[in-house]
């Protein structure tokens, strides 16, 4: 067997989780190795319609960005979301909460009829989706470690624990200590705690665990002077789309 | 005093596996197949003994490690067998290898077995759920090779459909001797099936054998447990001479993870098999 | 055991030359809360004043939060070998109960199979303890780890103008010999060390009472009350197991690098907390609810290894109930558990 071609897509999104690839540096010549990348929508100029693997960044905002979704859908085999956006929809769907007629309007103004904006989705909200690597932005080593996975036909382990462990394997200081909030309860780990290792409170870029304690959290953050409305915007900032909301739960 | 000194060194550890060939693959059933497998070092291969319901753990590189029970007569000192359900990333790798592919092994683990030794001179009921089978069979097979030492032998096998049923061509065989009463069941029979219906439980209750002289093996899906026991007490069977093996998540297989723990008992140490005397008021166990 | 004495005035000047002469690991100040053992190249980094640490000292050292346990190269043929990493180090500055739960990790790691990944690490391990205040979370005391015999090579008790010196191993009076000016100890110094024992003592202010309790875990096990009130405030966020001393748990990976040749096993600190802890294949789980998974982590504290070992693995340091931020406080609950059931 050759080596799998790999395309790497961006749809709508900021192109972070295209530069963190790029940012592999000890992996990004194994990786090249290891697969054989056609498309690079940040890095490569080549055009390729010949791909067995996807990785999609984004979230999908346009009728542009439905047509070119299922397109990749039906050329993949495999498709993995990369991203928060592309995952479950990221801090695009912010734009869902605030009504999509209203931010076209507000934004584009009497242009707004040249915009053909839509209420913002997951990428598995038009195509299957084989693998997620969640996170604003993902993990790096967590892209190789899905990649290499593929290849050695195992399905990738996406922890299903709280950042809560992660950051404690890393011996941080629980950011509550220090005067600060956080999600990391109830947030999923994979992300080796990044926030909290710069001292700042997880956001749950990556969504919540399978059984969060939502009740305790919000306990937890009222206790810390957060309102009810400062609670809901915190966790809304990634989870708007999909995926348990605190108003849900 | 030298306290400087950083060391790195390479060494055999407990959770270095020897390596291994798969030499037979066989299918069972569409989701369980047998692999036959031979340590590569000669030596390795001589020192390798095992008793019924002992454990190996079984690394493919690059993969992960999972545990597996022994099927095989431990009186076959040339290789030994496993039988492997597809159900996660270390089976499915293993049921894509073909003879002549390397895998790990490390073993084998667990103090406690099926005590054949006790069980002479006495009557031997096994009963196996699903790919409970697979433990037990060794015991199968040390009992029906030496099969003068033992009194009455009855299994009782209990699978979802006749296409579960594991060894069936072996079963077949055997139904056919004097050697052991098969009594099989399946929750869903198919038009040809003429045997028993329903759980293996219910098999229980016709057992017809004096309490004082039996021993009985139980080993399947974790809801059985519960339900046999109530069975087997209900016939006065006697608790220390009702053997179980329990599965649980045995990472390690040498008592380190801790994952396979029940408050003081270790399964993948002080088990797999336990008598129910051991475990019958340790909570969590059943 | 040896007794010495170390007058002040020569306590920096034995610090600073340890530090000169070997690898040493000791307290320093991490931020606003908490101190963390970290290498130490300044003696005036070093400040023996601390309350909290995040992870255990020992633990970090010994049994650190990932570890990789063989390595392995794909071709022809497969080979696979264990890896040991130890270094010389002097950790410095080790408390009593975090000494306590280090001797606790000892023999379990060394018994039975004997994990050779720990005990090289060990064997490389010199340790120096010292007297800390104990956070209000605290219940040492009560453990019987405020004060230890074993485990470290020499121990440091702050007699106002003088450290008296325990001296339990020829390693530790090595160390002495030849980089400390020590004198031998008066009859006055021994009274002195007995009464500074008996106020530290009284400053351990969270009581757990365990009496009683190992007879009565049957009956306290079914109590569904207690259990499901804890179960409703706990995250399942595994926080209390992973800045245990004595919390060993770990899971075991194989991972391939991407050259699709070379890789390793390795194993990092899991947490009896998380639901996937008691998953088996085909997705049953033996402890599915937040319940079963609490009482089995006092069982483990409190319960197991009492059993096993004559002592609990809980040694009191009160990391778990700093840690827990739904206030799981598992002293107070044992206090009340057993209230309950009237023992």
């Amino acid at each position: 067997m050759g080596k799998p071609k790999v395309g790497i897509f961006g749809i709508t999104g900021c192109g972070g989780c295209q530069l963190e690839i790029l940012n592999l540096e000890d992996q990004l010549l194994d990786l090249i190795n290891a697969v054989d990348i056609v498309h690079f929508t940040e890095a490569i100029t080549e055009f390729s319609d010949d791909y067995e693997v996807a990785l999609i960044e984004g979230s999908i905002t346009t009728e542009h960005d439905v047509e070119r979704i299922e397109k990749i859908g039906s050329i993949a085999k495999i498709v993995v979301a990369v991203g928060s956006c592309a995952v479950n929809g990221g801090l695009n769907c912010l734009k869902n909460l605030y009504g999509t007629e209203k931010a076209n309007a507000l934004v584009y103004g009497d242009k707004k009829e040249w915009i053909d904006t839509i209420d913002v989705k997951p990428v598995d909200a038009y195509i299957q989706v084989d693998h997620y690597v969640r996170g604003c932005p993902p993990n790096r080593l967590e892209i190789v470690d899905v990649v290499r996975s593929l290849l050695v036909g195992r399905n990738p382990e996406i922890p299903n624990y709280p950042v809560c462990i992660e950051c404690k394997r890393n011996g941080n200081t629980c950011v509550y200590e220090l005067g600060k909030t956080c999600l990391g309860p109830i947030s999923r780990a994979g992300c080796n705690s990044r926030c909290p290792n710069s001292v700042s409170g997880c956001e749950a870029c990556r969504g919540v665990i399978d059984d969060p304690n939502v009740n305790a959290q919000k306990d937890l953050l009222a206790e810390h002077g957060l309102s009810v409305k400062d609670i809901m915007e915190q966790f809304n900032l990634y989870n708007a789309c999909k995926g348990k909301t605190i108003e849900q739960t | 005093m030298v306290l400087n000194a950083e060391k790195k060194e390479t060494k055999k550890t407990i959770y270095t596996p020897d390596l291994a060939t798969i030499t037979q693959v066989k299918e069972l059933t569409p989701t369980e197949k047998q692999f036959t497998i031979e340590l590569d070092d000669v030596h390795k291969r001589k020192e390798f003994s095992f008793e019924p319901g002992q454990f190996v753990e079984l690394t493919v590189f690059g993969l992960g490690e999972a545990p597996f029970s022994i099927p095989s007569s431990p009186n076959n000192k040339e290789n030994f067998e496993l039988c492997v359900r597809k159900i996660g990333n270390v089976s499915n790798a293993l049921h894509n290898m073909e003879p002549g592919a390397k895998v790990g092994i490390r073993g084998p683990y667990g103090k406690g077995y099926f005590p054949y030794e006790k069980m002479q001179g006495k009557n031997v009921v096994i009963v196996a759920g699903g790919i409970g089978m697979a433990p037990v069979r060794s015991l199968l097979k040390v009992i029906l090779e030496d099969r003068s030492s033992y009194n009455d032998f009855t299994l009782i096998y209990g699978c979802i459909d006749p296409n579960n049923i594991l060894y069936k061509q072996e079963i077949e065989e055997l139904k056919k001797s004097n050697d052991i009463d098969i009594k099989l069941t399946v929750d869903n029979p198919d038009d040809q099936w003429d045997e028993h219906v329903g759980v293996c439980t219910n098999l229980i209750p016709d057992l017809d054998y004096s309490p004082e002289d039996t021993f009985i093996v139980v080993c399947g899906p974790p809801i059985m447990y519960k339900f046999v026991i109530l069975e087997l007490e209900d016939k006065s069977f006697k608790p220390e001479n009702i053997f179980l093996s329990l599965e649980r998540r045995m990472e390690c297989g040498v008592g380190k993870c801790n994952h396979c723990h029940i408050g003081n008992k270790l399964v993948c140490v002080d088990g797999p098999v336990f008598s129910l005397w051991e475990i019958r008021n340790l909570k969590e166990a059943i | 055991m040896l007794y010495k004495i170390l007058d002040k005035n020569h306590h920096k000047e034995f610090l600073s030359n340890l530090v000169a002469n070997v690898k040493m690991v000791g307290p320093k100040k991490k931020d606003d809360s908490c101190h963390d053992f970290t290498s130490i190249k300044d003696v005036d980094e070093i400040d023996t004043a601390y309350q909290k640490t995040t992870i255990p000292p020992a633990k970090k050292i010994l049994f650190p939060s990932t570890e990789n346990l063989v390595r392995f190269r794909l071709g022809e043929t497969i080979e696979s070998e264990g890896l040991l990493e130890s270094s010389e180090t002097v950790l410095f500055g080790i408390n009593a109960w975090d000494i306590a739960g280090m001797n606790f990790l000892d023999r379990f790691f060394s018994t039975d199979f004997a994990d050779e990944n720990y005990i090289a690490k060990r064997k490389a391990l010199t340790v120096i303890g010292i007297d800390t205040e104990p956070t209000e979370t605290n219940f040492a005391h009560y453990m019987d780890s405020e004060y230890v015999i074993e485990g470290f090579d020499l121990y440091f008790t702050d007699l106002g103008d003088r450290f008296f010196v325990r001296i339990a191993t020829a390693k530790g009076n090595a160390l002495l010999d030849r980089f400390a000016h020590i004198k031998d100890i008066e009859e006055n110094d021994l009274k002195d060390f007995n009464k500074y024992m008996n106020v530290y003592r009284k400053k351990f202010k969270l009581e757990i009472n365990m009496k009683n309790f190992l007879d009565n875990f049957e009956n306290i096990y079914d109590k569904k009350g207690v259990w499901e009130e804890l179960a409703e405030k706990c995250y399942s966020c595994g926080s209390c197991n992973l800045v245990c001393p004595t919390c060993f748990c770990f899971n075991v990976k194989d991972d391939i690098n991407l050259d699709l040749k070379t890789g390793q096993k390795m194993r990092e600190w899991d947490s009896c907390m998380i639901p996937e802890y008691g998953l088996v294949a085909g997705e049953h789980n033996f402890r599915p609810s937040k319940e079963n998974r609490l009482k089995q982590r006092y069982r483990c504290k409190l319960i197991t290894y009492k059993e096993k070992y004559g002592k609990n693995s809980c040694v009191g340091c009160g990391r778990c109930i700093e840690a827990c931020l739904a206030k799981i406080n598992i002293a107070e609950d044992i206090n009340a558990i057993k209230k309950e059931v009237n023992v």
